[in-house]
């Protein structure tokens, strides 16, 4: 299923399909004809454009909190020793 | 003062790896799922990258070239933590919008997803990600952390960019669903919409 070609771009989009293509859409990976689809679509559904809104800070919430995940202190010193091996050996 | 070549060699590599060193650190703590482990990729790939230096063009992004070395060497180790995971199916379209605003969390907040997302922690989210099934988490990481393009995500696991486009739109609505379950469980959030957040 995963190489499967995406459908043709529809005119006038329903909500469902302009949802189906949030994620590629916010990420650039649409072509231009569903860009232009999309954002037509946008222009005059305004639950679908708080949709996209809310959607893509989910994903840079979620980006942003993994940024912020634990690490070692003394990483940096801990690769600079193995460096530092590196270089004697 | 004199500095020898190799010298020179390894602070010009210390003061690119110094920026890179944290993400690279916790893109392998998502792969491995394992604080050792992690580290212990992360020195490997280190050494990999001080070894192929040479290769690696000036004024190009260190960043990416070294976390596609980090990636590719994890996947010829495939040293990886097992987390029971239940499985969880893909919810619909703009999952947590939706419920969301069943819950009646939307309000008229500026940016309500922020509103929605901050009652979760790191640990909250790295469990939802941990609920993933490993091909959608893996492009999953890669998209989030390493900040790979579709084709870059394609070139380190070898498959069609069409592949990678599926797993991550799988894997983000996925995502969505065990954000929701988790915030649930640990009551972050309160009230269900018609859909429910079980499988």
């Amino acid at each position: 299923m995963g190489t499967a070609r995406r459908a043709p771009v529809p005119k006038d989009m329903s909500c469902a399909e302009v949802f189906a293509r949030v994620q590629e859409y916010l990420d650039r990976e649409l072509n231009p004809d569903e860009v232009e689809a999309v954002k037509a679509h946008l222009d005059y559904c305004p639950p679908c454009a708080r949709g996209f809104v809310f959607e893509e800070s989910v994903f840079e919430t979620v980006r942003l909190k993994l940024a912020a995940s634990a690490c070692p202190e003394d990483l940096m010193a801990r690769l600079r020793e193995c460096l530092e091996a590196c270089d004697e050996s | 003062m004199s500095v020898t070549p190799a010298l020179d060699a390894r602070r010009e590599f210390e003061s690119l790896l110094e920026p890179v060193a944290t993400v690279a650190y916790r893109v392998a703590y998502n792969f491995t799922r394992n604080a050792e482990d992690a580290m212990d990729l992360v020195q490997d790939s280190t050494v990999a990258a001080f070894r192929s230096f040479d290769t690696f063009q000036k004024g190009s992004n260190f960043r990416a070239w070294f976390l596609r070395i980090l990636t590719n060497r994890f996947y010829k180790s495939r040293k990886r933590g097992r987390v029971e995971t239940t499985p969880i199916d893909e919810a619909e379209d703009v999952f947590l919008y939706r419920q969301a605003a069943r819950a009646g969390l939307l309000g008229n907040d500026d940016d309500p997803a922020r509103l929605v997302l901050d009652r979760f922690d790191v640990e909250a989210v790295e469990a939802a990600l941990d609920r993933l099934p490993d091909e959608f988490r893996d492009a999953a990481v890669m998209y989030f952390l390493n900040d790979f393009s579709y084709d870059q995500i394609a070139d380190v696991l070898g498959v069609p960019v069409g592949t990678v486009r599926s797993r991550l739109h799988r894997g983000r609505k996925i995502l969505q669903r065990a954000l929701w379950d988790v915030a649930k469980q640990r009551g972050l959030v309160h009230g269900d919409g018609p859909e429910g957040a079980g499988a």
